[in-house]
């Protein structure tokens, strides 16, 4: 396993590592890594919410159209809860910090 | 590998000793052999891939405790911290004090206790994450903090409050027997840095030197037979008859040299003393509605949300089937379905609420890892059927419209089969539910009265809730909805009758049980003495009242008035009740001192400001 920044003590080294990390393929990786942390995350969460996320799909008559737009809010909010602090810990756990190889990406999921 | 010093003093070092073949317990010392695929593998510490060399290495290891030579200097604490890197608020290993006798025959007795590392860890059956591992190495009950979720519940099940639920972290830690220490020879941190010789280390069943005692207990020691702890007391001063904590839990230790006999096979007998209550019955009832609170409170709202929306679920699934059309989607294809969804929406809620209560509430989907002994993940993963299903039934009833490419006597079948499904797995779920407080380690809940509870609640506010939305629509419509609610009452006055019965029941079993339960009733009966009278009150009224109301078969606007005044009623009685289960348990826990793990210094530090300084040490009370 690659040495992550956090790790790095010398100021030439830790210069090396910051120009490859900040390079447009590192931000690429980072990209791809964040994009499918997001998916099993939101899938997780997903697991809780989707019988209200289907109220997407129909329409109610009358007043009881708000109280479907206020469900599918509060599926909305579940999910978000579900996944912001999962997706900010995987980052951090995985991709920030660290040289990523396109191999590397699987050991997010 | 960890460095030995040049000058370690021999004392630090593990003596080689023989040892029998099989402990106290019964169990073989030597947890496996040399040629099993699990000896030779290195422990990996720190990301070291060597293999220690002590030749012990896979004997169950355990401290020895002298508390004749005791002297509180808490020289173990300090050294524990120090290798462990604690911050101030937690400590691995605590030295806590019983006080007994009258001046001039006063009597102390410390006690320095951290992780037994017990032969039947609970704490690593209960974790519902696998963060525990019991190793063949020294026979250590290791925790990985990166993989906990900070629920908390292996602080609930061991009885020597062990792991520390570190609310700044979000995570469980505990004492992890200094295996990189042992790994070279040497005892751990604690035992090196004992002033008194109090606290020594070695293979399990081995005496120390001077010393003659292996007893399994010692006063304040909770039963032994809950986790088989791999401690050994010494105590030979005599002490007086009844011993007090120090650290202001309502319990006091007295000698019962008749009812508590010696294990057989123990060398030295059990220590002969009981817990029981302090005698506090000439205290004054009181409300203390402000300590109601506590860090439970999601599951306050998890579990009855859930018993409820079980309940509710229940009642429209079974109640057209039994023949009240009144509560058929045929009756009301608008509101039936849009009902179903609002108890999935409810459902959804208690799901987030519940995962208010973890340290680390983004790692919920760990909760499903220990499926094999877990109750926390049967509760969890039965829990999760129960919403699919009813997501399935709701999805199906609500908007067939998403469904219409497929056959119609197949979307029936699933539907139907759904639903009988939901039926079945809502009450398993509670079942599960139920299980989880079934600890012998907090005698409070150690009862067949949180299953009455549970399913009480379910009888009484699952139709509760469904009679909230199908009143006022049966009232709108201008139905007379007198005859749906007589129907609806008797499975909330069965409820009622159940969680009585079962509440009955337990207070005699609190009387007469251990001491942490009855001390638990001493508390029940004085500082929330009033609540939970009133509480018992409200239960009896609402049960009188229900049958009242629905036997004078009232409808139109004051029939909605009394109903919607008695659903209030029983849901302030519900909640107020939960709340007391929850604040009223007191668990087996070693003895405190007199500031460090005083649950009263706690809370005097919170209310004078002292809890912010962080070298009190009190810990945050919520994370």
């Amino acid at each position: 396993m690659k040495k992550r920044l956090d790790a790095i003590d010398d100021d030439l080294e830790r210069a090396v590592f910051l120009a490859h990390y900040n390079s447009s393929r590192q931000r690429l990786l980072r990209f791809a890594g964040v994009l499918l942390i997001v998916a099993k995350h939101g899938l997780r969460g997903l697991l809780y919410v989707w019988p209200l996320a289907l109220l997407l799909f129909v329409e109610l008559p009358g007043a009881w159209d708000g109280l479907r737009l206020l469900l599918l809010g509060l599926a909305v909010a579940a999910w978000f809860h579900f996944i912001r602090g999962s997706v900010r810990d995987d980052y951090r756990r995985f991709l920030s910090g660290a040289l990523l190889e396109p191999a590397a990406l699987k050991r997010v999921l | 590998m960890f460095k030995v010093r040049e000058n370690e003093p021999e004392y630090a070092f593990i003596p080689r000793v023989e040892a029998p073949e099989n402990n106290c317990y019964g169990k073989p010392i030597q947890l496996v052999d040399e040629s099993d695929p699990l000896a030779g593998q290195s422990l990996n510490i720190n990301g070291d891939s060597s293999v220690g060399d002590n030749p012990d290495r896979y004997k169950q290891h355990g401290f020895y405790f002298n508390a004749d030579n005791c002297i509180a200097c808490h020289a173990c604490e300090a050294a524990c911290a120090e290798k462990n890197d604690t911050p101030a608020h937690l400590a691995f290993r605590s030295v806590g004090y019983l006080e007994g006798g009258s001046y001039p025959a006063v009597a102390r007795l410390n006690i320095s206790m951290a992780c037994n590392h017990c032969d039947n860890p609970v704490c690593l059956k209960g974790c519902p994450t696998r963060a525990y591992t019991k190793f063949a190495e020294y026979g250590a009950v290791l925790q990985d903090p990166d993989i906990c979720f900070g629920c908390g519940y292996c602080t609930w099940v061991c009885p020597y409050n062990a792991p520390q639920l570190d609310p700044e972290a979000g995570h469980v830690s505990k004492c992890n027997m200094c295996v990189d220490r042992l790994e070279v020879g040497l005892k751990p941190a604690c035992a090196s840095a004992c002033l008194g010789g109090a606290l020594d280390f070695g293979v399990i069943e081995t005496t120390p030197e001077n010393r003659q005692q292996l007893e399994t207990a010692i006063p304040g020691f909770p039963d032994t037979s809950i986790t088989n702890p791999n401690i050994r007391f010494q105590q030979t001063r005599s002490l007086p008859r009844e011993m007090h904590r120090t650290d202001s839990t309502p319990l006091r230790y007295v000698r019962d040299d008749q009812n508590v006999k010696p294990e057989p096979g123990v060398k030295g007998g059990q220590g002969g003393y009981r817990s029981t209550p302090l005698k506090n019955r000439n205290q004054p009832r009181q409300w203390s509605l402000d300590k109601l609170r506590s860090r439970e409170d999601p599951l306050v709202i998890f579990t009855l949300i859930t018993q409820a929306v079980v309940g509710a679920f229940a009642v429209l699934f079974m109640g057209p089937l039994l023949g009240l059309e009144s509560l058929s989607a045929g009756a009301h294809p608008i509101a039936y379905p849009v009902t179903l969804f609002c108890l999935i929406a409810l459902q959804t809620f208690a799901l987030v609420i519940s995962t208010l209560h973890l340290g680390r509430p983004h790692r919920f989907y760990r909760a499903f890892n220990n499926l094999r002994y877990s109750p926390v993940s049967r509760e969890v993963a039965a829990v999760a059927v129960f919403y699919n299903l009813l997501g399935v039934y709701a999805v199906l009833t609500g908007v067939p419209q998403l469904f219409a490419w497929l056959p119609d006597g197949l979307v029936n079948s699933v539907r139907e089969a759904s639903g009988w499904l939901a039926v079945i797995a809502g009450p398993v779920s509670l079942y599960f539910m139920q299980r989880i407080y079934r600890i012998p380690a907090r005698p409070f809940w150690n009862h067949w009265q949180v299953l009455t509870s549970f399913f009480g609640s379910m009888l009484t506010l699952g139709p509760l809730l469904a009679a909230l939305v199908f009143l006022p629509v049966l009232a709108y419509q201008g139905v007379d909805y007198a005859s749906l609610m007589q129907w609806l009452v008797v499975p909330m006055l069965a409820g009622l009758l159940l969680e009585g019965f079962g509440l009955w029941r337990h207070a005699r079993y609190l009387q007469t049980g251990a001491g942490e339960g009855d001390a638990a009733w001493q508390e029940q009966c004085t500082r929330f003495g009033k609540t939970w009278i009133t509480r018992n009150a409200s239960m009896a009224v609402s049960a009188v009242l229900l049958a009242l109301v629905a036997v004078s078969a009232l409808s139109g606007g004051t029939g909605l008035v009394l109903w919607g005044l008695l659903a209030l009623l029983v849901t302030i009685t519900a909640l107020v009740g939960r709340a007391l289960f929850y604040v009223l348990v007191i668990p087996t826990t070693m003895p405190g001192a007199f500031f460090w793990k005083n649950p009263a210094f706690q809370e005097h530090a919170r209310e004078a400001g002292l809890a912010g300084m962080p070298q009190v040490g009190v810990q945050a009370s919520t994370h």
